[in-house]
């Protein structure tokens, strides 16, 4: 009986550690990187605007003298238009990318198998 | 078998997770999906090996199988079956146990929440939290098993800690040590991030606070918790008595109120980053060292039940993960660069900074005074040890300081404020504080460190409470009815007002310790049956004695009819406990309890034909301490409920107010 016991506790680590060899994985684990640029920018973004809304806040409590209250969200929205501007750019460069790998796509396929498909 | 089935779980568990630390490294090095998630399957898997080597302990227990080990030093037949929970950490190896299973658990949420925000730093983390788990284990499998047999069984076990058996023993050691294991979460998320190389750009920040909270959410109450269980054992010196084990506590718990404050200002600001890595290293240092000292460390205490040669190992391990965090902080301390600057030294950074350093001098010097007792016997053979006046004195004032930092700090907005606006927000709660001032001056009794106390107290809740009115009267003006008004004002900035609510529950707890700590009247009597005594506005008669015998202790109960004034409280019963095979004494005290003060009796010594001595007192304020806690976690709950920021397409930004070339 301990031997059946001893057998099924062992499987308990045993399956945990083989099922992703085994079974395989569904997602890649390292597909997004949390120090990629847009995910950067998605903080910073998140920093100012909770920014905006404390200063916002601070200067209808009476905490922010108005001329304060005006440089503060003069940089924060600056912040936030910076952090926008940065991520059409990023968006571009990735299209950019996408349009290079589909050239060079058509390229192998009309080297390869004589193809002219376009992609439309 | 089923006990042997326990401690095969217990080095299958083992197994486990040294594989869990090699797999999850070798996979993010490799970058090898599949390696990193069986490290994390595996690691997971212990879990479910510990509930089984947990639950073959309670069997044994249940069971009186008096042939393991720990069920012999930890219960007898005459232990009710109730404290079988209690007795599965009242000892070293079963507490080892416990620390093991609820860290696992919660290094099971911990990680299914890291590896999706955080794919890089998941498993550095993983591989983190598993070492921690497998010096547990390794300390069980091959040091303290608490599933191991004895050679001769005992007819019956030696029975529990008669300290022990009390309702507080449910709950305040678990919480307790839960607080301290859980540091080692945020600890190894940012340590994680460091690793990966992720910690430059404030990646770890919302993870690391959020457990960072849950963390010191658990050790606040661990702390409340056994303060409450010390202050209805009077014979330890009412709730707090800055007792070394008390202090290990204290100091992480401080060490991570500093971090959940400056980790604020990396996320809203992109700074502190260094000073959160060096906080987080403290703090699970701190609660290392807690762990220490809990399990037979070389300084007495009334809390050691367990003494041991393990504490040793605590500090082994203790000083290979600081050595360890100190290298690899300093081999990735470039990446640590702050995004923003400190624009003025009239801000709320700087108040969280001038805080943080506040609060790091009263854990520096509640270490001193803990450790000081090694040093002087290492130094001059004499063990000098340090008591509560010089605590007292010391950390005091730097505690007041904190108090009243809490009343600037969110008066300041961030980024920089001006003399002029600091001096009108500062208007209601210096007037509030004046008040108080005037108040005790006319009609309380003059303890002018009190009234300077109770002043800052004040000033802290009257910033908080104008501020709250501002905010709403300011949403009302915008149409909203007072009601909603004030609700929505909480809800759309959870975290700020969460901390206010937090804050609040503070200045009760403050408010407890300083009322109780210089208005305290207390009195020794020694009464005969029928005589009648008056302390303050309380008479009380001592009716009489009545005893009972048990099969492992003698009570003896007193009663007492008292009055408040001419009204009648009712009848107060304190014990006072003798066990003869431990040699212990324990007693009860009664306690009336109301929110301006605790009439408080507690039994010292009975003798023949009834007469006893009594301690009697009467404790201000009290009551405020321990309705602090629902308060506090209402808060912290508040703070970390989660509220995403509108993401960037849903705002359009005014084009005056673009940079140039945007």
């Amino acid at each position: 009986m301990l031997i059946i016991i001893a057998l099924v506790l062992a499987l308990i680590p045993t399956i945990a550690i083989l099922w992703p060899f085994v079974v395989g994985v569904r997602r890649d684990e390292f597909a997004e990187d949390e120090s990629a640029p847009i995910a950067d920018l998605m903080r910073r973004w998140d920093a100012a605007v909770a920014g905006l809304k404390s200063s916002e806040l601070d200067h209808a409590i009476g905490n922010l003298t108005d001329q304060d209250y005006r440089t503060i969200r003069r940089q924060l929205m600056t912040e936030a238009a910076v952090v926008l501007k940065t991520m059409e750019l990023e968006e571009a460069e990735e299209e950019q990318m996408l349009t290079a790998v589909r050239t060079e796509m058509q390229a192998v396929r009309a080297r390869v198998l004589g193809e002219t498909i376009s992609e439309s | 078998m089923i006990v042997e089935s326990g401690q095969l779980a217990l080095v299958l568990a083992l197994l486990a997770t040294g594989y869990a630390v090699v797999a999850s490294v070798m996979g993010v090095a490799r970058r090898s999906p599949e390696l990193v998630m069986s490290g994390r399957y595996g690691f997971y898997s212990t879990v479910i090996l510990l509930l089984v080597a947990t639950a073959a302990l309670v069997h044994a227990f249940v069971t009186n199988d008096f042939s393991v080990r720990y069920v012999a030093e930890n219960s007898s037949l005459a232990m009710p079956k109730a404290y079988t929970w209690v007795a599965l950490y009242a000892g070293n190896a079963g507490s080892m146990l416990f620390l093991a299973i609820i860290f696992s658990a919660f290094a099971l949420v911990a990680v299914g929440t890291i590896r999706k925000r955080l794919p890089y730093t998941a498993p550095y983390a993983t591989a983190i939290m598993a070492m921690v788990l497998l010096f547990l284990l390794a300390v069980m499998v091959f040091l303290a098993n608490p599933l191991s047999r004895l050679d001769v069984v005992p007819l019956d076990g030696q029975g529990i800690n008669p300290l022990l058996v009390h309702f507080g023993m449910f709950i305040h050691p678990p919480v307790q040590m839960t607080g301290l294991i859980v540091v080692a979460i945020p600890f190894s998320i940012a340590m994680g991030a460091l690793l990966a190389g992720k910690g430059g750009n404030d990646e770890w920040v919302d993870l690391g606070r959020t457990w960072g909270m849950i963390a010191w959410l658990i050790l606040t109450l661990g702390l409340l918790l056994g303060s409450w269980w010390a202050y209805t054992i009077l014979g330890w010196g009412g709730y707090w008595a800055w007792d070394p084990v008390e202090n290990s506590a204290l100091m992480p718990w401080l060490a991570m109120t500093a971090f959940v404050h400056s980790i604020m200002v990396q996320k809203r600001r992109g700074m502190f980053r260094m000073w959160n890595m060096v906080i987080i290293i403290i703090g699970f240092t701190l609660a290392q060292l807690g762990m220490f000292i809990n399990r037979g460390g070389p300084v007495p205490s009334v809390h050691s039940f367990a003494q041991s040669a393990m504490g040793w190992i605590f500090l082994g391990f203790m000083a290979f993960t600081l050595v360890a965090s100190i290298a690899v902080f300093v081999s990735k301390v470039d990446t640590l660069k702050s995004r923003g600057r400190l624009e003025s030294m009239l801000s709320r950074e700087s108040a969280f900074l001038a805080q943080n350093i506040a609060f790091l001098a009263v854990a520096f010097v509640t270490l001193w005074g803990t450790v000081f007792p090694i040093f002087s016997e290492t130094a001059s053979d004499v063990t000098i040890t340090v008591g509560q006046p010089f605590f007292n004195l010391v950390n005091g004032p730097l505690l007041l300081f904190i108090v009243f930092l809490m009343g600037i700090g969110p008066l300041l907005p961030w980024r920089r404020a001006t003399i002029g606006g600091l001096i009108r927000a500062l208007r209601i709660p210096l007037a509030a504080a004046g008040v108080v001032g005037l108040i005790f001056m006319i009609v309380g009794p003059r303890q002018p460190v009190a009234t300077v106390a109770f002043m800052t107290c004040a000033m802290v809740l009257a910033g908080i409470g104008h501020e709250w009115v501002r905010g709403t009267q300011s949403r009302h003006r915008k149409g909203e009815n007072y009601a909603k008004a004030f609700m929505m004002l909480l809800s759309a900035n959870r975290p700020r007002y969460g901390g206010y609510v937090v804050h609040i529950s503070i200045i009760m707890l403050a408010a407890g310790a300083i009322g109780s700590s210089f208005y305290s009247v207390q009195r020794d009597l020694v009464m005969s049956p029928g005589d009648t005594e008056t302390i303050g506005e309380y008479t009380f008669t001592y009716t009489g004695t009545t005893h009972q015998s048990h099969p492992d202790r003698e009570e003896d109960y007193a009663q007492f009819e008292v009055y408040s004034g001419d009204t009648y409280l009712g009848e107060m019963e304190p014990f006072r406990a003798v066990y003869p095979d431990f040699r212990i004494a324990s007693t009860r005290g009664a306690i009336h309890s109301t929110p301006l003060e605790d009439f408080y009796i507690v039994p010292s010594d009975f003798s023949d034909g009834g007469q006893a001595v009594f301690r009697v007192l009467i404790n201000p304020m009290v009551w405020w301490m321990w309705a602090s806690g629902p308060i506090m976690i209402l808060g912290t709950l508040l703070a970390l409920a989660p509220r995403r920021e509108p993401s960037p397409a849903t705002l359009r930004v005014p084009a005056g107010m673009r940079p140039a070339g945007v």
